[in-house]
């Protein structure tokens, strides 16, 4: 099984560093797919990105014109964006770099979300987790990647099928 | 009834030397109760075994409990007010397929 992750360009990567973390490939945003802050930049149209935001109207009319993938900057469901992201075949990927940058109660907070929005959206989308992390302290490794995926909601199958088929999606050629 | 075990190999992103092994590893157990919790931290049951050069060790753990001390250690980036991050690597039943680990 190949295995895919999801990190920002101010990430150092290194063939080295994807066999030493059991990846196939880190995918680095910008370098193929664009991830797009939908909340500060307008959607320009291109269907090969990554749109993040709060305002779930901004993200589905995104959703509406194709895009790959929306991150939600805030864990909740909005039960209209899941729905366009269903008829669309858009994918909800899951920032795992979140949970691992915040401590204590925030922390909780944002795994009980996390695993509310993964309850509601499983059966309808795709659901990807990827750490979206900017540092390589906030990347981690597969297996990781499954604990975490794990501890969100997932089962073990349905966590290595998000990891490989589902981030191979992300996947595009530069 | 004999414990089955895992033993995970852990990279760390600080380098631990021979003086700080005693505090890097109660700062370790320390992050990882935390992390674990107070409840579950029995049924992992963690423990360094051995350093592997200057940045990596290997830590067992029950079988049962080895996923929650694989999400802890990705979870703790703190140990001793030093900011750091642990990659795991390998997990094995044996040291000796761990200490062969080449990258």
């Amino acid at each position: 099984m190949h295995y895919y992750d999801l990190v920002f360009e101010t990430c150092d990567i290194s063939e080295h560093l994807e066999r030493k973390l059991g990846f196939e490939k880190i995918i680095v945003a910008n370098h193929g797919i664009d991830v797009v802050d939908l909340d500060t930049r307008n959607f320009d149209g291109k269907k090969n990105i990554v749109g993040i935001g709060k305002n779930p109207n901004r993200l589905s009319s995104a959703v509406k014109s194709g895009i790959s993938a929306v991150s939600l900057a805030e864990p909740t469901i909005d039960k209209g964006l899941i729905a366009a992201m269903e008829d669309n075949g858009c994918i909800l990927c899951i920032g795992l770099s979140d949970i691992m940058s915040y401590y204590g109660m925030k922390r909780t907070r944002l795994i009980y979300k996390m695993n509310k929005l993964f309850e509601y959206s499983r059966k309808k989308v795709g659901v990807s987790f990827v750490t979206l992390a900017k540092s390589n302290s906030m990347m981690c490794s597969y297996m990781q990647m499954i604990e975490l995926a794990k501890m969100i909601g997932a089962d073990e199958s349905y966590a290595r099928k998000s990891i490989s088929e589902i981030n191979e999606k992300l996947l595009v050629e530069e | 009834m004999k414990d089955k075990h895992r033993y995970i190999l852990v990279e760390s992103g600080v380098e631990i030397s021979d003086n700080d092994i005693e505090d890097f590893s109660s700062g370790l157990y320390s992050g990882l109760m935390h992390c674990i919790g107070e409840a579950n931290y029995h049924r992992v049951n963690p423990k360094i075994v051995n350093f592997v050069g200057r940045n990596r060790f290997i830590i067992k753990s029950s079988l049962s409990g080895s996923g929650f001390l694989i999400a802890a250690l990705a979870l703790l980036k703190r140990v001793n007010s030093k900011e750091t991050y642990f990659y795991t690597l390998k997990t094995s039943g044996t040291i000796k397929a761990l200490s062969s680990f080449e990258y």
